[in-house]
């Protein structure tokens, strides 16, 4: 469903959010709209004893015996519309998060359960992502919706439950009082929906607004912005962005002011007429009962409509919205995988690649590989060096599974990726991320990513990267939660991720993929945990990406990546000897350390 | 809640500085709708007493006006209010801009407290931007509850009893049951923050190649759906419990109401029109009865924010530090320093930094002189005060203890212009043209291309079609965005544009350049900074290749200065840096025959 639909017919996002409340929970439905119409008929039928009460004083002169019913009956009515209203807002708070909840869940889930990762490189998902969570600067999202559905439909009711007594009392005066309900309601629902897309669209002006403002809590821009002195340069985006807010509320409140007028008169001028009647049919021997119903129905249809008014409706128009957005999401990103052979036996895999040639997703530049061929025998360490975007990171995303290469270009131990189960493989993979995770679970999590780790296993890990000391110094312990707040240092963070791939590698992994392991660290901790990593993962089919070419010095191979391809390759002797790139680049490294 | 009530003169306040005729014509709207429905019962009673006898059109017509003038100052109010709230929005970023703006070092986001506050601020936002709207309900309450107050006294003193004491009963009920659940908002605030942060690591595309691979995304998704149900539990626990209370409150406000229109109804010279009043004013009233608590609540959160971020932007600490002062900056009476000082050069003397007092200083005693114009190298391993001692001598820190040379001359004003280039650059959306020009505004587009040239994003520029207007990044507008690389382009190229600094501080800046680039980059920044005679440029570094080309290399160690003077006398010295360069070197050491291992 695209957006423009959702716009034009909010009812059925609206029906859709509360279809999906009724398959999650369908007791908590039907006791919120038990309590809706409590809510509702209560609040509506206090008129029936108001007109019996006001219908008693004139006729007994006011005795105690007389109205000591029609009084009573009102207050415990209006006390039970005020209990009805408070369980409505709880038990629809509670379904609510119920449903934010469990939509984030599946969010979560369809997002990080492909093998693929180049849905999350693609612009639309990012926005859909923040779409699911809420839309709008008041990120309003589906459970507010509901809330407010709930709310909305207790009017409605009230509304309808009030023109049917009017009705019963006189048939000209309800229906004129219903014919004006209906005619005014979507005036002023045009009202609100201009005001509610309007702050839809505003989103985007609105972001730029956040993002400005936000920029100098954040430390390394702060710096900059007071070492170059950017200050009037945020000032103006920050009025420019602001600007923009203004002068789009501007336009469509200048919009909705002409629709607020028609509505207003229709309401206003079809009330008046429908009092016109019931007092005229007083006046003619009516009685005073049915005018009384009347003047207290109509001031209460009056007061409750212009509540709704500011009520925000933009949690239902925008919050309803954000579900067909979550579920197409959902739909889009669970495609099955594949691929679904098994890659059979232990131990460490052989790789080849023939002829790869591959282009990100989501770009239509230039292939950030082209023709790209070798081999790796089990077991052995190659390196890849290169410059800056020369797709050496790419090269262990495919090898990662990360995307699937076209079919005869990517084998390992003679699978063809393109037909591999990618998900069963990743699990069999020990890697060090540039872009590693921190997670906000316990630092034994950190390391292992599971729950039932073996103790021994981790902390030798730990030791490994020397990060041992640390257990001792931590509150709890393996058991202390890391990832949220800055407790660990970069460096600290470092070392935990190659610990993950150590422990992945003492478990059994068959490749060793390394890409800049070593980055956050100094030079000299740099030196010690390359030389820790070779020793642990000997034996391994391993390829690493690096800068510092000293640390791939020593692998069987070493191919020379450049704008894609592989441009040399060899041994690090016989690459020297063959006097190209990457002579020149360890030539350029090693004169800084000769000493004269 | 007295507390609470405090906050409110501030508010208004803001909103009146804001806007006066937005304030002025919202605060109106809001009491004449407010006090519209009990007036309307008003009418509804004259229409009602001169009805039978067919007088009945001109109370029709007053009806009408009165639902007209109802509904359109309900409206009129909430347009002013929602136009005030972007008044008001531009007004505290303003603020926070300015207040930020005097704050010349960053000590101060160094502590926990702030970026808790801004964090906090940033995610209830919708709280401040709804701040008009909610004391415009607030005020419409009260407008109507002081209306129905009023009308009451005139036709049934017994009923503005009820009124009190019914509006008493359940804003209290409503508050107790408010209190209870932002107590346990904030004692599950940790839940909330660890499914967001849960939600944000499944979701982005950075840490997602590290969940497939260590296979952590269903026990991550069992966490959340853990905690978060957990949460939710409490609080419907919570609100639950709200609803007894209210049951409680009701019964107490019904038996008042029985009682007080029994008295009411039984006025001896009550008319049928005086009878319908009673009874609208006591529906009206009980309807309000049910939006106190709401709306108090409401209030309450928005004043709340607004506190945070007035604490935030400093107005509630008077004295915010002052401009480029501080303990550090007494002008140090020493003949070689301030000789030093005179010649542009910079002086640090027995600087101490401590993060928190129960941490070891970050910087613990160092005294440096830095003549104009020479290249210090700054070497150390992770965590031994190289970027802290970097931070002094840019002003961004102030020290604990001990004194930097005046540093007020180091701005554009002052003619010698900071330029860095840092590990962590700063990633602004802006055009990338001001992403250059940032260094230097008034460089000529010409210069900003060559300038980008330089330092390899020349094929950025074609990306972009040579466009220097092209929007960066793609998070807050609709712009391209750029890979970590090109981003650190445009770092390189802002640092590069700056004309004669005073101070160049290279941090660490070439860690992730492949060493083509990186050669490139430290002989075209080393190059200018000769030409520009007097620039003193620092050169953090881990890697110390780097360092044998700098004038004076300082070897930090747990924030001392462990060592200082050239390469050469600190090989020739045989200490800490000569044995860290030795196991850097060990994997480029070539042999006499040319490269080959050994």
């Amino acid at each position: 469903m695209t957006d423009t639909a959702t716009e034009e017919r909010p009812g059925r996002a609206v029906l859709a959010l509360w279809q999906r409340c009724f398959a999650i929970s369908p007791g908590l439905v039907v006791t919120i709209v038990g309590w809706g119409v409590v809510a509702a008929l209560a609040q509506v039928l206090t008129v029936l004893p108001a007109a019996d009460a006001v219908q008693r004083s004139v006729r007994d002169g006011g005795s105690a015996g007389s109205l000591a019913p029609p009084v009573v009956l009102l207050s415990v009515l209006l006390g039970t519309a005020a209990v009805a209203r408070v369980a409505l807002d709880a038990y629809t708070w509670k379904l609510g998060r119920m449903l934010n909840g469990g939509l984030r869940a599946e969010v979560m889930a369809a997002v990080s359960s492909p093998a693929d990762i180049g849905h999350l490189e693609n612009p639309t998902l990012r926005d859909d992502v923040d779409v699911a969570v809420g839309v709008g600067p008041g990120r309003h999202n589906p459970g507010g919706a509901v809330v407010r559905t709930a709310m909305r439909a207790t009017t409605g009711l009230q509304t309808a439950a009030a023109v049917v007594i009017l009705v019963t009392v006189s048939p000209l005066a309800g229906l004129l009082a219903g014919l004006t309900m209906i005619l005014s309601r979507s005036f002023f629902a045009r009202v609100v929906r201009l005001y509610a897309v309007e702050m839809a669209e505003d989103a985007m002006v609105y972001r730029r607004v956040n993002y400005v403002r936000q920029l100098m809590w954040q430390p390394n821009v702060s710096r900059e912005i007071r070492v170059f002195d950017i200050w009037p340069w945020v000032r103006r985006e920050v009025d420019v962005a602001w600007d923009h807010v203004e002068a789009e509320e501007r336009r469509q409140r200048r919009r909705a002011r002409r629709a607020f007028i028609v509505a207003i008169m229709v309401f206003a001028g079809g009330f008046a007429v429908t009092l016109a009647v019931a007092f005229s049919r007083w006046s003619s021997g009516g009685s005073l009962s049915d005018v009384v119903v009347t003047v207290t129905l109509v001031s209460g249809l009056a007061i409750a409509t212009s509540r709704r008014l500011v009520d925000s409706d933009q949690n239902v128009e925008l919050g309803a919205r954000a579900l067909p957005v979550a579920e197409a999401l959902v739909a889009r990103t669970t495609a099955p995988e594949p691929g679904t052979t098994l890659l059979d036996g232990h131990g460490p895999v052989a790789l080849t690649c023939r002829d790869l040639t591959f282009s990100y997703p989501w770009t239509d530049r230039t292939p950030a590989l082209s023709d790209v061929s070798f081999e790796v025998p089990a077991g052995q360490r190659i390196g890849i060096v290169g410059l800056n975007g020369a797709g050496k990171s790419t090269m262990l995303k495919l090898l990662c599974g990360f995307y699937r290469p076209d079919p005869g270009q990517l084998w390992l131990d003679g699978v063809d990726v393109a037909e591999l189960d990618r998900s069963a493989w990743q699990a069999s993979i020990a890697v060090v991320h540039q872009e590693f995770a921190r997670y906000p679970g316990s630092l034994a999590f950190n390391v292992a990513g599971r729950k039932d780790a073996s103790v021994e296993l981790v902390l030798e890990c730990l030791d490994d990267v020397e990060l041992g000391s640390l257990v001792e110094t931590l509150p709890d312990g393996l058991d202390t939660v890391l990832g949220l707040g800055g407790s660990l240092s970069g460096g600290q963070w470092q070392r935990i991720a190659v610990a993950r791939a150590l422990y992945r590698a003492r478990d059994g992994a068959r490749l060793l993929l390394l890409d800049e392991p070593t980055a956050a660290l100094d030079a000299t901790s740099e030196v010690v945990l390359a030389e820790r990593i070779k020793e642990r993962c000997a034996g391994m089919t391993t390829v690493m990406v690096t800068h510092r070419l000293s640390f791939a010095r020593d692998a069987d191979a070493i191919l020379v990546f450049e704008n894609g391809r592989i441009v040399e390759r060899g041994t690090h002797d016989s690459l020297v000897a063959a006097d190209g790139l990457y002579a020149a680049m360890f030539a350029l490294q090693a004169a800084g350390w000769q000493t004269a | 809640m007295s507390q609470r009530a405090g906050q409110v003169a501030p508010a208004v306040r803001e909103l009146w500085a804001s806007s006066r005729s937005l304030t002025l014509v919202g605060a109106l709207a809001a009491v004449v709708a407010g006090a519209a429905p009990p007036l309307l019962g008003l009418v509804a009673r004259h229409a009602v007493n001169g009805g039978s006898e067919g007088g009945w059109a001109v109370p029709t017509i007053l009806l009408g006006a009165g639902i007209a003038v109802l509904l359109a100052a309900t409206w009129t109010s909430y347009a002013a209010m929602t136009q005030l709230s972007m008044v008001l929005g531009r007004r505290l970023d303003t603020a926070a801009i300015e207040s930020e703006e005097r704050r010349s070092a960053t000590d101060h986001l160094e502590l926990d407290r702030i970026p808790e506050l801004a964090a906090a601020v940033e995610e209830q936002r919708d709280a401040l931007s709804s701040l008009p709207a909610a004391l415009g309900s607030a005020l419409l309450i009260a407008a109507s509850a002081g209306t129905l107050v009023a009308v009451s006294l005139v036709v049934a003193p017994v009923l503005a009893v009820a009124a009190v004491v019914g509006l008493v009963v359940v804003a209290v009920a409503g508050l107790q049951a408010q209190e209870r659940l932002r107590a346990v908002t904030r004692a599950t605030a940790q839940d909330t923050r660890l499914t967001r942060a849960l939600f944000a690591l499944m979701t982005a595309s950075g840490p997602a190649m590290d969940i497939r691979t260590s296979g952590t995304a269903r026990l991550l998704l069992q966490r959340y759906r853990s905690v978060w149900d957990d949460q939710d539990d409490r609080l419907h626990r919570v609100r639950r419990h709200g609803v007894l209370l209210s049951v409680g409150a009701q019964a107490i406000v019904t038996a008042v109401f029985v009682a007080s229109l029994m008295v009411a109804l039984r006025v001896e010279d009550l008319d049928a029109g005086g009878v319908l009043l009673v009874v609208l004013l006591s529906i009206q009233l009980a309807t309000l009865c049910g939006s106190v608590y709401p709306a108090l609540a409401t209030l309450g959160l928005c004043l709340t924010v607004l506190g945070q971020h007035r604490e935030l932007v400093g107005t509630l600490d008077p004295a915010p530090q002052p401009a480029a002062t501080g303990p550090g900056s007494v002008p140090v009476h020493d003949e070689t320093v301030d000789r030093a000082d005179e010649e542009g050069g910079l002086v640090v003397r027995d600087v101490v930094v401590r993060y928190r007092p129960e941490l070891p200083a970050a910087l613990d005693g160092v005294t440096l002189r830095i003549p104009p114009g020479c290249l210090v190298a700054v070497v150390g391993e992770n965590g031994s005060g190289k970027s802290t001692l970097v931070n002094v001598l840019m002003g961004l820190r102030r020290p604990t203890s001990g004194s930097v040379s005046d540093l007020s001359a180091l701005s554009r004003e002052g003619g010698r212009p900071r330029s860095g280039v840092f590990q962590d650059f700063a990633r602004i959306e802006s055009t990338l043209g001001e992403g250059v020009r940032f260094g230097s505004p008034d460089a000529v587009d010409g210069a900003v291309r060559a300038v980008l040239e330089e330092n390899g994003g020349a094929p950025l520029l074609e990306t972009f079609g040579d466009d220097l207007g092209a929007r960066l990044g793609s998070t807050s507008w609709s712009g391209t965005d750029l890979s970590g690389g090109q981003w650190q382009r445009v770092a390189l190229s802002r640092g590069a544009i700056v004309d004669r600094p005073g101070l160049l501080v290279l941090d660490e800046a070439t860690s992730n350049l492949d060493p083509f680039a990186e050669q490139r980059f430290v002989e075209t920044q080393l190059s200018m900074a000769q030409r520009g005679g007097d620039t003193v440029v620092v050169f953090v570094t881990h890697r110390l290749a780097a360092a044998r080309l700098a004038d004076l290399v300082v070897v930090l160690s747990e924030g001392r200065v462990v060592e200082q003077g050239t390469h050469e006398e600190l090989m020739d010295a045989d200490g800490v840096y000569a044995e860290m360069f030795t196991v850097q070197s060990q994997g480029y050491v070539m042999t006499s025959e040319g490269a080959g291992p050994v």
